[in-house]
């Protein structure tokens, strides 16, 4: 049952995040499925911090930067995982393979790369917002 | 080629970046108001938001659930009317035997998108508004469990729709052409863009069902007032109890099946081909969610059916307790009735036996509803308001459509039939002829709560009068064509055996009852937006009389509070005042009791 709490502590009327993580979601699907380098790359950096933000804003967790890097070295280590699996380690082979995502061969590691660099992205971030901003 | 992508890709980042540094820089977002104050509609100060952000900002922020409930309704409105659109141009296709003016391509694009829009951009979403604005209401609780999941939720919605219909508004991409059942080989094969954007649009609206439906159980368990118990909680939550169920079960599963389908597509996986995990698994995976999801659609209005019925009827629901225990055996029994899409396709003949045992029995639990609610109205104080009317129309079409579904459901039976205009039959008296009218009948009761006004009674009964007409004149005839023979998604019928003349006409009075629909849709449509901005101000907290009957329910005690507050800041309009049903000033609410 519930306890009738005060409803100002317990319920918020508004908040900017849920658009942004719906969002953030969505591009991400259309870039990782479709193949679209950029938009993959866009759509998990919205993804990421937007989760980062709401969490933050919900005080599930304390510290934005933080939670962020975490989020950030999680995706890069899932990346860096695809592109090793699917044997696109290489400049050549990471660039011949945002070229041309679909190609049979470059499908994973483009996925790969895309997760990888923006979950690099969200960590420098995390890392750079941590140094100006220790508080947060 | 690599340099662009990659430059594009840094500006990107840094755009983001920027926009998320912006945001976290903003820490109040209740006292945030750059567009100005004021809401959207202009009538929305009586919610007592004031604390809320203003102008479309406020829609876009807002977690409070009475909001995202209109947001919901507002979007599946939307659907409701492009769907419509879609299928009206099919049917005007169909008026004659040949291909008139659109082609086969374009009809098979329509067919499918109509199907998706329907099921997972209205059905679902419609169910959701009322979930979202009542269920809280109804159990005493001030917002959902979690409200900004609730608000993730709903803004996975636009963009799924954008993508499902992503076909049609791209210049230049196919539409997918793959029906709604999207069965491999076809939906793996077909090239089209347009197949991809619409899977991917189709997993978000899932992940958003999926979402709002652990929302639901966590706020139905733990957010209950003290005095609403599991004896005494409505028959409302109780359909939207087992229906986030369902979903909780149900749409992951069509999920990682999209996901599936979305590798075979794009990856070069296997797991619909042949040479890999055989077309069939797609059928088994699609239709193990697939029927479920009928009862996801249908569960709730039976729940507003349920709760309605009793309020117009003048005595409480018959049966409350073997309702409740039909809604659990609906949900049980809907996970073992699958394969009984799937008879034709060569399965087992001891496999078919027990899923027609299996799905005669969901007969059971649905007629013990049917019983109930003929019963409940069985001598009482019926009063034919709007509400009440779509709710008896409910029963009658679900009669039917549950009856020829029994049918159905015996194999011997469904080899006969299988594929046929029967089938669309069937089913469209279950969703359109039920699932609709509960629908309405919940907009219609509930419209003086959600925008403190009534609609127009003259209008609302045209409404009525104009669906039940259209909705048995377009699907009688889809019954009678399903056991003429007609085989279900061609474009034409320019066929030179079979009985053409009787297969013409009964297309052709399909398309009639089509226009007699759309003309009932557009009032509707008229009715509820011009009762919305004009309409008869409600200014007693029991419009419906529910007093009377020892029928008062905590909805309507929370909108009396609410009218009481608002008086108290009133400055003495001038306003009519609203009657029973939209009523004018002859017709009172005596004179409804027939």
């Amino acid at each position: 049952m519930a306890e009738q709490a005060d409803v100002g502590d317990r319920f918020p009327t508004a908040s900017p995040w849920p658009l942004f993580v719906a969002v953030g979601f969505t591009v991400t699907e259309l870039g990782l499925f479709i193949g679209i380098f950029p938009v993959a790359v866009a759509g998990v950096l919205l993804f990421g911090a937007s989760v980062a933000g709401i969490l933050t804003e919900a005080e599930y967790v304390g510290h934005l930067w933080k939670t962020m890097g975490v989020f950030g070295a999680v995706l890069a280590a899932i990346g860096l995982a695809m592109v090793v699996y699917g044997g696109g380690v290489g400049v050549e082979a990471a660039l011949g393979a945002i070229d041309a995502p679909n190609v049979v061969g470059n499908r994973l590691v483009s996925r790969g790369l895309a997760v990888g660099a923006a979950g690099i992205i969200l960590a420098v971030t995390a890392a750079t917002g941590e140094l100006l901003e220790p508080a947060r | 080629m690599a340099g662009e992508q990659l430059a594009l890709t840094v500006l990107m980042g840094l755009l983001l970046v920027g926009v998320a540094a912006l945001l976290t820089r903003i820490e109040d977002w209740q006292a945030y108001t750059p567009f100005g104050g004021g809401s959207v509609t202009g009538e929305e100060t009586s919610y007592g938001h004031s604390e809320k952000p203003g102008g479309v900002i406020r829609w876009l922020t807002t977690v409070d659930h009475k909001d995202i409930g209109i947001l919901y309704g507002a979007y599946a409105l939307v659907a409701f009317a492009v769907g419509g659109i879609m299928v009206m141009i099919m049917r005007l296709e169909l008026l004659f035997p040949a291909e008139d003016f659109i082609t086969t391509g374009f009809y098979n694009s329509l067919l499918t998108s109509h199907g998706i829009t329907m099921l997972f951009l209205f059905g679902t979403p419609i169910i959701a508004a009322f979930g979202n604005y009542f269920v809280p209401l109804l159990i005493g609780a001030d917002d959902m469990a979690f409200p900004r999941i609730n608000a993730i939720a709903f803004w996975l919605l636009p963009p799924g729709a954008l993508l499902v219909w992503g076909g049609f508004l791209i210049p230049g991409i196919a539409p997918a052409q793959t029906s709604w059942t999207m069965y491999a080989p076809l939906s793996v094969e077909q090239t089209h863009l347009g197949a991809d954007l619409m899977i991917i649009g189709l997993h978000l609206t899932g992940v958003s069902a999926t979402m709002g439906a652990i929302n639901f159980i966590a706020t139905i368990f733990t957010e209950r007032a003290d005095d609403v118990s599991w004896a005494n909680l409505d028959i409302f939550s109780w359909t939207m109890l087992t229906q986030s169920g369902l979903i909780l079960f149900a749409f992951p599963l069509l999920g990682s099946a999209l996901v599936m389908l979305l590798l075979d597509r794009n990856l070069g996986t296997l797991f619909f081909a042949v040479e890999g995990g055989s077309p069939i698994l797609w059928q088994h995976l699609f239709w193990f969610f697939g029927h479920p999801e009928v009862y996801i659609l249908v569960l709730p209005p039976m729940g507003l059916v349920s709760y309605i019925i009793p309020r117009f009827a003048g005595r409480k629901l018959f049966g409350f307790k073997f309702v409740v225990y039909s809604t659990l055996a609906i949900g049980v029994l809907s996970f073992g009735v699958w394969a009984h899409h799937m008879f034709t396709t060569g399965l087992d003949p001891r496999l078919q036996a027990s899923f027609m045992a299996v799905s005669l029995a969901i007969a059971i639990p649905s007629a013990v509803k049917t019983f109930n609610w003929i019963t409940t109205m069985w001598n009482g104080k019926i009063k034919l308001a709007t509400p009440m009317l779509f709710c008896i129309g409910f029963v009658a079409n679900f009669i039917i459509g549950g009856v020829t579904g029994v049918f159905l459901a015996a194999v011997p039976v469904d080899r006969l039939l299988h594929d046929t205009y029967y089938v669309v039959g069937h089913f469209h008296y279950v969703i359109m002829g039920a699932i609709a009218f509960a629908i309405f009948a919940g907009i219609y009761y509930w419209f003086p709560i959600y925008t403190g006004r009534m609609y127009q009674k003259s209008l609302a009964k045209m409404h009525f009068w104009l669906t039940m007409i259209g909705t048995n004149l377009t699907f009688f005839g889809m019954l009678i064509l399903g056991y003429l023979g007609m085989p279900r998604r061609y474009a034409t019928y320019n066929i030179t055996i079979g009985p053409i003349d009787a297969i013409t006409l009964l297309h052709q009075l399909a398309t009639v009852g089509a226009v007699v629909l759309l003309i009932g849709q557009i009032i509707f449509v008229w009715n509820i937006v011009s009762s919305w901005r004009e309409g008869r101000r409600v200014e007693n907290g029991d419009p419906w009389n529910l007093k009377d009957d020892d029928l008062y329910s905590r909805e309507f005690h929370w909108f009396d509070e609410r009218l009481d507050d608002d008086l108290a800041l009133a400055d003495g309009g001038d306003e009519d005042k609203a009657m029973t049903d939209g009523g004018e000033e002859s017709t009172d609410v005596d004179s409804e009791r027939q």
